[in-house]
């Protein structure tokens, strides 16, 4: 190669490193820009997280992959009655207790979303919607939870349940009156006619003891008297009916006492704690006062099996087997054949569950509803007669209150049977965290 | 392609058979790939392409040959740049294991729209290793160098043979590695 040719060689390659240079700068420079404005923005990022984390009213929890609290915001604080130094560093259990974590089930990026409860400083509940999910920044893994208080929701709702309990009481109270008044009648009828005998009885009486007391004078006499009196008092037709009478007056108190006993078991008050309760007593309870619900439009066909005392919250219970009763003689009522229908309830044991089944020979639930029957406020009824909070309720009190299942089978040839499933134990609550022990750091 | 590897090309060529070399074949590639290449950019893979079969024509040495040999003396350099990579390996084969899990992964974490060729990898015992590239690139004689370059970074010989070639109608490139006991 002449030296012409190698120079000409070198200056391409020098040309090219000076293209390089240049390209390299004009990078540089365009990198710097952008790094400039992604550190602006990233400032501006980081004060906007700041303040959202500082302004959100819901309780900010993150823990580390060691199961360590990392960050928490004010509202945790405020929520828990602790001060920042309580809880960063501290083991999650001081927050969530010792039987549930957030690291032992948030495990994928999917948020899970669950009721649970936490514990203040003096490790008292507070229920909250916890919204957790795994942060995965590339360096460092952690579990970002949200919690929302809901001790305001579990009020009002139990709130609500009440107004919908006094809404059903006050519903109910024309046919318990009803109920109560049939007996009242024929009660008061043989109350009568034993007090109108008593009158008739009292001459008789009184000449039987005025013949006793000076039975010399005219005995023959005042004995004709005292048969004539008697013959019109007609004792004997009295001492034969009074019996009966006073016997159909205490059928009647009877069935006026269990009409009472019946609503104040329904209007059983609602309790924080799950009691053992009879769920057949109740059901028998639940249909005696519903009666006037149904008893024009359908029979009702009972097949109670042998169950054992179930924790639950009875008048909650209750309050969903009059609702699913009711819908069950509006299903009949509606159907398109008419005629007097039957509302099949029956309980058995199945597995770890009591089983309600509570079913109608209606039409059945159109496909078109069948996901929206649960929503609060859905309604096909007319106004005035159900207000779509029933099954929301009942779904409510059976899921959420008792962790059972509320679910249903349909068809139009076969009707519409709802079957309530109530766990035969519950798991225990949470327990309030054991060890309270803390290793403050400072939150970076 | 990222311009690091062209530039590691033109290194290979001037280190290996002289300045006047690598520039003779430059002018022998199609004018549009005559571009002063630098490391951030990416180019198109057809201008590496071009440049090799400039290169082999020009040192009378087959395409293959060239990628292979230019993969060899392109793994060295590029673990001593990505370094965080390699030091907490003694050994190429667990080294050679995490190439796609981890490398590739942070490739296409910082370049979102770079196209790493599919590294999959089977452990039939502790002297052997399966490995199977998968690229629409099908630049599978580069892989093997790398690998053999993997095998003069940590100093232990690897015996590679290639057992299938997507070139030859495979659906991917297989190729068995051997370590030293």
């Amino acid at each position: 190669m002449n030296d012409h040719e190698e120079l000409r060689l070198l200056k391409r390659r020098l040309e090219r490193a000076e293209q390089r240079v240049k390209i390299l700068d004009s990078m540089l420079e365009e990198r710097t820009r952008e790094g400039y404005l992604a550190s602006a923005q990233l400032r501006a990022a980081s004060v906007s997280l700041a303040e959202l984390f500082r302004a959100v009213p819901g309780a900010i929890i993150v823990i580390g992959s060691d199961g360590l609290v990392e960050a928490v915001n004010g509202e945790t604080l405020r929520l828990l009655g602790c001060e920042e130094g309580d809880l960063i560093g501290s083991a999650q259990q001081k927050i969530f207790g010792d039987a549930w974590s957030p690291s032992q089930n948030v495990n994928s990026d999917r948020v899970l979303r669950v009721e649970r409860d936490v514990y203040t400083r003096g490790g008292q509940r507070v229920p909250v919607l916890l919204s957790a999910t795994m942060m995965d920044t590339g360096q460092h893994h952690s579990i970002v939870c949200v919690a929302v208080d809901l001790t305001e929701r579990k009020k009002l709702e139990a709130e609500l349940l009440h107004a919908h309990k006094l809404e059903s009481i006050g519903r109910l109270a024309a046919g318990v009156a009803h109920e109560i008044n049939t007996p009242i009648q024929f009660i008061s009828d043989s109350v009568r006619f034993a007090r109108d005998a008593i009158g008739d009885l009292a001459p008789v009486y009184l000449l039987y003891r005025e013949i006793r007391e000076s039975p010399a004078a005219d005995l023959m006499q005042r004995l004709a008297e005292l048969d004539a009196i008697e013959a019109k008092a007609d004792v004997a037709f009295l001492f034969e009916q009074l019996p009966g009478a006073l016997g159909r007056a205490m059928d009647g108190l009877q069935q006026v006492a269990n009409i009472v006993r019946a609503t104040k078991d329904f209007a059983y008050p609602t309790t924080r704690e799950r009691r053992p309760a009879n769920i057949n007593k109740a059901l028998q309870s639940t249909l005696t006062i519903g009666k006037r619900e149904y008893a024009d439009i359908a029979d009702i066909e009972l097949s109670l099996g042998d169950l054992p005392l179930v924790p639950c919250h009875i008048g909650e219970l209750n309050q969903v087997f009059l609702n699913l009763v009711i819908n069950a003689a509006h299903a009949i009522h509606d159907r398109r054949h008419g005629g007097r229908g039957c509302i099949a309830v029956s309980t058995q044991v199945v597995g770890s569950h009591v089983v309600i089944a509570i079913g109608d020979d209606g039409d059945g639930i159109p496909d078109s509803i069948r996901a929206s029957i649960f929503n609060p406020f859905f309604t096909t009824k007319e106004q005035g007669r159900g207000s779509g909070q029933g099954l929301a309720i009942a779904r409510s009190v059976v899921v959420e209150r008792h962790g059972g299942i509320l679910d249903f089978d349909t068809g139009p040839e076969r009707g519409t049977t709802f079957f309530v499933r109530i766990p035969l134990s519950y798991p225990r609550q949470s327990s309030a965290p054991a060890s309270r022990s803390t290793r403050p750091k400072a939150m970076s | 392609m990222k311009g690091i590897i062209f530039n590691l090309l033109e290194d290979f060529i001037v280190e290996g058979w002289g300045a006047e070399k690598f520039e003779r074949a430059f002018e022998r590639c199609p004018i549009q790939a005559q571009v002063p290449y630098v490391g951030p950019s990416t180019y198109p893979d057809a201008h590496l392409l071009a440049i090799i079969d400039a290169v082999s024509a020009e040192l009378g040495i087959g395409s293959a040959e060239a990628i292979r040999g230019f993969g060899r003396f392109a793994f060295p350099r590029l673990a001593e740049k990505f370094s965080v990579f390699v030091r907490e390996y003694q050994h190429p084969k667990p080294f050679l294991k995490t190439v796609h899990g981890i490398i590739h992964l942070e490739v296409r974490k910082v370049y979102v729209n770079s196209e790493p060729p599919l590294i999959t990898f089977q452990d039939p015992a502790p002297d052997r290793l399966l490995m199977q590239y998968t690229s629409r690139r099908n630049l599978c004689p580069f892989f093997a160098g790398l690998v053999e370059g993997s095998g003069d970074y940590f100093k232990v010989p690897i015996a590679l043979t290639q057992t299938q070639c997507t070139l030859a109608g495979a659906a991917s490139c297989e190729f068995s590695l051997q370590f030293p006991l």
